[in-house]
């Protein structure tokens, strides 16, 4: 044994120095691993939601949006889950980097494999409940995607208020300014399973006809309908026809 | 592979008797102060210290070798990463390395291609102490994380794997930080010393 070796030993006698045992490496390993697939998985839900905000997004619309379908498709897309995606994904890359093996893989393939992997999961989910309660919290948290404002817009053909009275297909309709206007849902589209009632919120496309009337032509409920039900049901039978604007 | 096979029987010796770890320090004692004096600039006291460090924390984590790696590519890992954590504590200022001019040699005739003349030319002139220290001066210029790639790959002679293993980077960006310290290689020796190499 020679000098240096011996005080090696002997700093590890006198500073009483002990391996640290295997399963802290272990564990270590595998929170790492954990909180990676965590963000994986968090990433593959995002995207779920985003998918569903696009999908749910009201294309139907959009050339009657003010500012047009660019500006239509710019509120379609939320800032809020891009930014969350691209954190999620920074974070499962960071946490996969630090496993024992992680730094193996180079920064696009690694990247390519865990947004990759994000995608096919997220769109998975999409038909799924979970993104919906994400888009939920999230329309609580921060409000939803599509503000309300578009939606009380009468010069533009856009309605949004409370059923207050209801004869037939004639409502009257609290605006959210609230504003009166008498609604003639007479030959209106409507979505399957959706009856008028007085006391609902509705969102009304149409026309105004008048200081305070408007002619209907399609009339939703404020929240839509869960997303499976609503899109498909809305695919099969109803072809709306949206009066073009003046 | 034999020497990985005793390295591994060497460390489940330390673990159940710390006496043996001694077997380990000698082992590598002298090829991890080469490597940490080749690196740096520190005083051969300081350059102890660190070793010891190195020794310290490899004994302290012994159950985090993975036995699919060489003992060696994680102990020089153990020495990278002291090597960098002293080097941020001070200020980052030129250093001056030490390497002798055998290393000197291999390292620069293993890291450039010279045709037949220009290499008789370089090979003359190596042989001068002149040219030794120009490339010593060279070296010390550049980024510690270049330097260390061409010292590990040119002087310690690792393959890409065994320095991916040490500083924990993909082959790919082994192969690009060799490829990018030759250049800045190339170019301060020839703007500074007028030395003239082909990559």
């Amino acid at each position: 044994m020679n000098k240096f070796s011996k005080s090696i030993l002997e700093k590890i006698k006198t500073e009483h120095l002990k391996p640290k045992a295997r399963w802290q490496f272990v564990l270590k390993n595998i929170v790492l691993w954990s909180l990676a697939i965590v963000a994986v998985v968090a990433a593959g839900v995002f995207i779920a939601s985003f998918i569903q905000d696009l999908l749910e997004a009201e294309w139907d619309i959009a050339h009657r949006y003010p500012g047009g379908q660019f500006h239509f498709l710019r509120q379609a897309i939320s800032t809020t889950w891009l930014i969350a995606i691209a954190a999620v994904i920074a974070l499962a890359f960071v946490f996969f980097r630090k496993t024992k093996r992680g730094y193996r893989y180079g920064v696009f393939v690694l990247a390519g494999i865990i947004f990759t992997s994000s995608v096919v999961l997220g769109t998975s989910l999409v038909p799924t409940k979970i993104p919906e309660k994400v888009r939920d919290f999230k329309a609580q948290k921060f409000g939803r995607n599509f503000d309300e404002q578009r939606w009380q817009n009468p010069q533009e053909g856009f309605l949004l208020g409370d059923i207050i009275e209801i004869e037939g297909q004639i409502f009257i309709l609290s605006a959210l300014d609230k504003k009166v206007w008498k609604v003639d849902a007479l030959g209106s589209k409507m979505p399957p399973d959706f009856d008028l009632k007085q006391g609902d919120r509705v969102r009304v496309i149409g026309e105004k006809s008048g200081e305070d009337t408007f002619r209907a032509d399609f009339v939703k409920p404020e929240k839509p309908s869960r997303f499976l039900r609503r899109d498909k049901a809305l695919r099969r039978n109803s072809k709306i026809q949206i009066p073009k604007s003046k | 592979m034999q020497e990985k096979d005793s390295d591994l029987t060497f460390v489940k010796r330390a673990l159940a008797d710390p006496d043996d770890y001694a077997l380990l320090v000698e082992r590598y004692e002298a090829k991890l102060m080469r490597y940490i004096r080749r690196i740096t600039n520190v005083t051969t006291p300081e350059a102890e210290d660190l070793l010891q460090n190195v020794f310290l924390k490899a004994y302290q984590n012994l159950n985090d070798f993975d036995s699919k790696l060489k003992f060696s590519s994680w102990i020089y890992r153990i020495a990278h990463n002291e090597v960098i954590s002293n080097w941020r504590k001070k200020s980052a200022r030129a250093e001056e390395v030490n390497i002798d001019e055998k290393d000197m040699e291999a390292f620069f005739t293993s890291a450039f291609s010279f045709d037949s003349a220009q290499g008789r030319a370089m090979s003359e002139e190596l042989d001068s102490k002149f040219l030794s220290k120009k490339v010593h001066e060279v070296l010390s210029q550049l980024p510690l994380k270049y330097r260390e790639v061409l010292i590990l790959r040119f002087v310690e002679e690792k393959d890409y794997a065994e320095i991916s293993d040490i500083i924990r980077k993909p082959g790919g960006t082994v192969a690009t930080l060799i490829s990018r310290a030759k250049k800045a290689f190339k170019q301060i020796a020839e703007k500074n010393y007028s030395i003239i190499i082909n990559i």
